[in-house]
């Protein structure tokens, strides 16, 4: 981060150096890979994420409607 | 399974070792390797937690009569030491290596969620200290077993919100931690590395956090229906009201079996990663491996009345429940045809790593063998509930996945200290645990044939002998626990420096490529994948 910097470094890599930086640079490196894929991975896991929720209410509901909630 | 074109090999990974400094690297870390480091310690503590909870347990066994505790201290004993094992040191030590090593091994710089990955780390410690604060509310800790039947469980003090709602918060960690698998390995793998290229821990992994997801909400689900039950004046699982407390067990057991996998399937995993290194050889049937591992998750969701056979059910029922739980032991067979098969003619050596892997071989199977004499319905009428149980899941959880655990810890330890660790200290880890592992739980089989109950903290005299070598069993395991511990905080600290390969064999995976001890950032750029 001193600017002794001997072999090139992409500004990327330079903001890999936050932690808090990670996520945008996984999406941003990987290669080929277009600066989109952050969306892939957010829409991902919020389908995965409603499918857990669908789980739990499907089973919830299903004891609700078996007719033994008050 | 992949190789990977490391030319001009991370060239600029010395610029990328710099770390935070402080606490605040810890409490806001999104970096993998920072929150993998947390998920393996929280799960050495809960280790430790559970096993004094069980010292405490084969104390009180080891001679009939009450000697140290009161019965109903014993129950809670008995329910807390399987909810923390289970949620507090087995998953959170296998997400640890999910979150240290899936991203070494498919080329990804990090998880796909970095922030969400430490917040399913963080409601961890918070949930263990609800459960285990409980002990102090009236009417002690939870004692109605961690399968929480009603109305046994409805029966339990102030201690059975804080049991269901720490519960709760576990079960929103796994599900979250699971996301961030399945998205980490389906959109962040390396360029070129298809999906019949991940290593098997990766592949392994991968199934079990869609096991995760399908199961965590169905366990959720079965508590709320309890709270409800007991606050809200619903009737569920109550006979008075019209519900059906068969109803719960058959809930409970629904996502009770798959997670039965999902404490075992990265441990598949792990020892494929392991024989392979250590028999200079190819994994032998890759495909078959990973259709076998989607085969058992299969199967998981199909067998789990067979914990159900004496509650009662139709004839029909119990035959589709025995033959499709003997079933599991088609793709189980294909597993350990697999790893024997690739140590046939290896060039094999036998360090820690290989020992405890080689252990899980032998012990796991031996746990699969009862496993296949409860799915027999009408036997199964004789070993309910009795110690031979006890033996069955215990040789499964111990020497099956906790020493794969283990086996993974001593493969990976280098990696991500930089310094190879004292094998003297490990093999003699490796040796105790082993011999005392089989002195604590192989005579349970015993006991439990010749009738003894579980889940009792008095017995008849007649079960005494054994009993007395299962606590001495249990106490050498315990305190052979100390050398696990030594030879981790001995490689954290220093030692001969590790070299990128770490081990004299030709591994093949990506992890293999970085230095040792791997850069705070590693992959910044994409390795190409062959």
């Amino acid at each position: 981060m001193d600017g002794a910097i001997t072999s090139p470094v992409s500004l990327v890599q330079r903001r890999a150096r936050s932690p808090l930086r990670a996520s945008t640079v996984s999406t941003a490196t990987q290669g080929s890979r277009p600066i989109a894929k952050r969306r892939h991975n957010a829409l991902l896991a919020i389908v995965l994420g409603l499918v857990a929720l669908g789980f739990y209410v499907v089973f919830v509901v299903a004891g609700v409607l078996s007719g033994h909630a008050p | 399974m992949a190789h990977a074109d490391t030319h001009a090999l991370h060239a600029a990974d010395h610029h990328d070792d710099h770390k935070p400094h402080g606490i605040g690297r810890w409490l806001f870390a999104t970096n993998h390797k920072d929150i993998g480091t947390m998920y393996m310690v929280f799960a050495l503590i809960m280790f430790f937690i559970g096993g004094a909870m069980a010292m405490v347990i084969r104390l009180e066994l080891f001679k009939p009569g009450m000697q140290f505790v009161d019965p109903g201290f014993y129950n809670s004993l008995v329910t807390s030491h399987a909810l923390v094992m289970i949620f507090g040191a087995v998953m959170p030590a296998f997400v640890g290596l999910a979150n240290w090593m899936i991203p070494l091994q498919i080329g990804a710089p990090d998880m796909a969620l970095p922030r969400m990955n430490n917040y399913s780390f963080w409601i961890l410690p918070f949930a263990f200290t609800l459960l285990l604060s409980s002990f102090f509310t009236a009417g002690g800790g939870p004692a109605g077993g961690w399968t929480l039947y009603p109305p046994l469980s409805l029966q339990a003090g102030d201690s059975f919100p804080l049991t269901i709602f720490a519960i709760h918060m576990m079960g929103a960690s796994s599900i979250m931690g699971a996301i961030n698998v399945i998205v980490t390995i389906m959109n962040m793998r390396a360029p070129g590395m298809t999906l019949l290229k991940l290593p098997l821990f990766c592949w392994t992994w991968l199934i079990t956090a869609y096991l995760l997801i399908a199961v965590m909400p169905v366990l959720a689900g079965a508590v709320t229906m309890l709270l409800t039950d007991h606050y809200f004046g619903t009737s569920f699982f109550n006979p008075a009201g019209g519900g059906d407390p068969v109803m719960f067990q058959h809930i409970f057991w629904f996502f009770g079996h798959p997670e039965v996998y999902i404490l075992i399937l990265p441990a598949f995993g792990i020892v494929s990663e392991i024989i392979p290194t250590f028999s200079r050889k190819p994994l032998f049937g890759y495909d078959a491996m990973v259709y076998a591992t989607a085969s058992i998750a299969f199967l998981s969701f199909i067998v789990w009345a067979h914990h159900m056979f004496t509650v009662g059910m139709p004839l029909a029922g119990q035959m589709f429940f025995m033959m499709s739980t003997m079933l599991i032991a088609v793709p189980t067979g294909v597993k350990v045809f697999n790893w024997t098969t690739t140590m046939w003619k290896g060039s094999l050596s036998f360090e820690p790593p290989m020992l405890f892997a080689l252990a899980f071989l032998f012990l796991f199977t031996i746990g699969g063998f009862s496993g296949l004499m409860l799915a027999i319905a009408p036997a199964d009428y004789q070993y309910q509930d009795t110690y031979f149980v006890v033996a069955h899941f215990h040789y499964v959880l111990v020497p099956g996945a906790v020493f794969a655990i283990m086996a993974g810890v001593y493969y990976w330890l280098p990696k991500w200290t930089g310094h190879m660790y004292s094998m003297t200290l490990a093999k003699w880890h490796f040796w105790v645990s082993t011999i005392s592992v089989n002195v604590l739980f192989f005579p349970q089989h015993f006991l439990g044939l010749a009738g003894m109950p579980r889940r009792i903290p008095d017995y008849n005299v007649q079960f005494t002998d054994w009993n007395m070598v299962s606590s001495i069993g249990g106490f050498v395991f315990g305190l052979s626990q100390l050398l696990f511990v030594a030879v981790i905080i001995q490689s954290a600290r220093g030692g001969p420096k590790a070299t990128a390969k770490v081990w004299d064999a030709e591994p093949l995976g990506l992890e293999w490529t970085v230095p040792s001890p791997a850069p705070y950032h590693s992959f910044s750029d994409a390795p190409e994948v062959h």
